[in-house]
């Protein structure tokens, strides 16, 4: 099936069966810099989902799977990172001329997104799940780190530094969905070692061919967005009951 | 070139495209082959779009090509490995008459539907669509009854509570069918209940529950030498609406003193007796005794439960019987509760709980098996021990699942003086996705994080039969 068709597919998908509501809003950082985002909202409340985009696009390249995880219960935020989309401003009006600055600040700007997240009253705050798509994979990663509130995460194509290997290595509770194209070399090696550091029994890898980079592998790889709501659904419950019990 | 002419070369090269373009065998078998329309949505329409279509507990919608085609890889992935339709007995023992299991031939049209590019097909081939009832019932209920809205906190521990209600049937009625739409099933861990008899000392619209001593992490402390909760003690009620909670010294007078005959658990579809020509029997003036068990998940949520029933014109043949983990010591069902020795210790993969042995002083017709525990059961045995000692496995469900309380349907003569041993495993190692702490011991309890093993069965005796002394548990 060609590209064109798979797109045309996928757009009539979103709006045949899409219930929750979708609004575009506004996350302010720490330093009071607006990052453009868009939520999900689930209707009957359930786990936050955080999409982290790669650095190669904007946060529209998750507008599909965005939608089917809203479909399949989940709050769902997508945010731009600094010289993205619509958080194009001042000093960051483009990623390739702040790139040092921009992802310096893009641990912070992870924690406003979830603070954020977290504070939509349709959101349990205690059940989070992230992904990451190349530069954002070591952004989820690290989120990870930072709040055990997230019970899993997904990468696509990338990798983490020393520190969020540790953490991989030392997170049994974590189970990691990995997925890169082979032709991708360093980032299908990355994302192995990742989940081959995991000792998490239920992580796995996918690894395709000729599929591309990060999300944009959706276009030729049109299942692995199923997969990737399929994992959620799995390892992120909506019905809560795969949840520690909320006594405290 | 003459028209003639003309007309020849057009028609050679009308041929000559023909013949190019002409399908091969294997391409002529591929395009009259599997289609979405033709071959899978039958498929779907029997065994996925009960929960795979909007506003059911299912990810995503089966409905039509469109909803289902993102999915193809998904959908065959899950029926080769059979962990769709969700179905969980072993097949080697028993026969049950709503294995959900999807047949090999079904399986295999899925996938080489999927194979061959999940193609669509001809929408003039496809069945009519499916006409679901309205409101999101799967039964068509004659009455409806909403419970009415209830606050489940962020946090906490919500102990089990129950309520009365006068049955919504103004005379004496036969319930066929039963089915109760959780409103927030993320935070219903249970929502079950019976009918009797009217008592002067029964409030209606006030929640009662007991106050249960636990330690810190959550666990029930011990009374009497048991860790099964209290029947009398401290009373705590509040009114419908109301956060005012009252406290009282003594028993609960909102209590069902037979089985509960109904209940909503997750992943348990609708309760259905009009197959069998059965059904309870509720007298005018009965009380609906609903016990509530709400669980809090970490984020406030107003729960509007329904329960829709469907009811019998003329009385049906037979009377359902129904054995759960029944809280009173009456007929039919006298228990006698096993599980008070329960004690899983840490790290514990395959720690065998213990026996519940049930006797049957009559012949009964068992038609249901719905075994209950919590996020570490593991597996269930169902073993008939006839009169001459044989004996023989009804049901062995080896990979127990709490987010899919199914209920086991069959028919089994059971004899007079048989007896049924049934027997869980529980999994508190790590490798237990669902283990909320592996490294503590776990004991009976009500609450998710505490464990249970409860047989639960179905029988069915003439409408007319004493219920009295069937069987009893030990």
């Amino acid at each position: 099936m060609n590209r064109l068709c798979v797109v045309c597919m996928l757009v009539v998908f979103a709006t045949v069966t899409s219930r929750g509501e979708q609004r575009d809003v506004r996350v302010t950082a720490a330093d009071g810099f607006s990052l453009g985002g868009t939520f999900h909202s689930a209707e009957k409340g359930g786990p936050g989902i955080l999409l982290l985009h790669q650095c190669n696009a904007d946060r529209h390249i998750y507008d599909q799977l965005a939608t089917m995880l809203n479909v399949a219960g989940y709050n769902v935020l997508t945010f731009d990172f600094r010289g993205f989309g619509g958080s194009r401003a001042g000093a960051f009006m483009d990623f390739g001329a702040a790139r040092q600055s921009v992802t310096e600040r893009m641990p912070g700007d992870v924690d406003a997104a979830l603070k954020f997240l977290t504070a939509q009253s349709t959101v349990n705050g205690r059940a989070l799940g992230v992904v990451g798509g190349s530069c954002g994979v070591n952004q989820a990663v690290h989120a990870s780190r930072r709040h055990p509130e997230i019970r899993t995460i997904v990468l696509l194509s990338g990798g983490t530094d020393a520190e969020g290997e540790a953490h991989i290595k030392r997170s049994p509770n974590l189970p990691v969905f990995a997925a890169a194209s082979e032709e991708d070399t360093d980032a299908a090696a990355s994302i192995r070692k990742i989940v081959g550091l995991s000792t998490n029994s239920y992580s796995r890898v996918e690894v395709f061919k000729g599929a591309g980079h990060a999300a944009s592998m959706f276009a030729k790889q049109p299942d692995l967005e199923a997969d990737i709501v399929i994992w959620f659904r799995s390892n992120l419950p909506v019905a809560g009951y795969g949840l520690p019990p909320a006594i405290r | 070139m003459s028209r003639v002419s003309t007309v020849s070369v057009l028609l050679l090269l009308v041929l000559a495209g023909a013949l190019l373009w002409a399908p091969t065998p294997a391409a002529s078998q591929d395009s009259a082959a599997i289609t979405f329309h033709k071959d899978v949505l039958p498929v779907l329409q029997k065994n996925c779009q009960s929960c795979h279509r909007p506003g059911q507990i299912g990810p995503f919608s089966m409905l039509t090509y469109k909803e289902t085609r993102p999915w193809a890889k998904a959908i065959k992935q899950a029926v080769v490995t059979k962990a769709m339709p969700p179905w969980f007995a072993d097949s080697q023992y028993g026969h049950f008459n709503n294995d959900r299991s999807l047949k090999e031939s079904e399986i295999a049209t899925i996938a080489a539907w999927v194979d061959r590019g999940a193609p669509e097909g001809d929408p003039a081939l496809a069945p009519p669509p499916t006409e679901w009832p309205a409101g999101g019932w799967q039964i068509k209920p004659d009455v409806a009854f909403d419970l009415p809205a209830y606050p489940v906190p962020a946090r906490g521990i919500v102990e089990w509570e129950r309520i009365a209600f006068p049955a919504p049937f103004k005379e004496d009625t036969w319930v066929t069918s039963v089915e109760i739409l959780p409103g927030v099933p993320a935070v219903v861990h249970h929502l079950c209940f019976g009918f009797q008899k009217h008592k002067e000392t029964t409030p209606y619209n006030e929640y009662q529950w007991m106050e249960v001593p636990r330690d810190d992490n959550g666990n029930m402390k011990t009374v009497d030498g048991t860790t099964t909760g209290p029947l009398k003690g401290i009373v705590l009620s509040r009114t419908i609406g109301s956060t005012e909670v009252k406290r009282r010294t003594g028993s609960p007078t909102v209590f069902h003193e037979g089985t509960n005959e109904f209940c909503y658990l997750p992943g348990l579809p609708y309760e259905d007796y009009r197959p069998v020509d059965a059904g309870v029997f509720v007298p005018a003036g009965s009380d609906m005794i609903v016990s509530l068990h709400y669980t809090a998940t970490g984020l406030e949520a107003v729960d509007r439960s329904r329960i829709g029933f469907t009811v019998a014109k003329a009385p049906p043949r037979k009377k359902f019987l129904p054995q759960d983990g029944a809280e009173g010591n009456n007929p039919p069902v006298a228990r006698q509760q096993a599980n008070a020795t329960l004690a899983i210790p840490p790290y514990a993969n395959n720690h065998p709980g213990p026996v519940a042995e049930i006797s049957f002083l009559k012949e009964v017709e068992l038609v249901w098996f719905r075994p209950h525990a919590h996020v570490r059961g593991k597996t269930v045995r169902y073993t008939l021990v006839h009169p001459d000692g044989r004996e023989e496995t009804l049901l062995y469900v080896p990979n127990y699942n709490f987010n899919w309380q199914l209920t086991y349907r069959t028919s089994v003569r059971i004899p007079k003086n048989a007896k049924m041993r049934v027997q869980f495993t529980y999994d508190n190692s790590t490798t237990n996705k669902y283990n909320p702490d592996p490294s503590k011991w776990v004991y009976y309890g009500g609450q998710s994080w505490e464990e249970m093993g409860t047989p639960n069965m179905g029988f069915l005796v003439d409408r007319e039969a004493d219920v009295n002394d069937v069987l009893i548990e030990r």
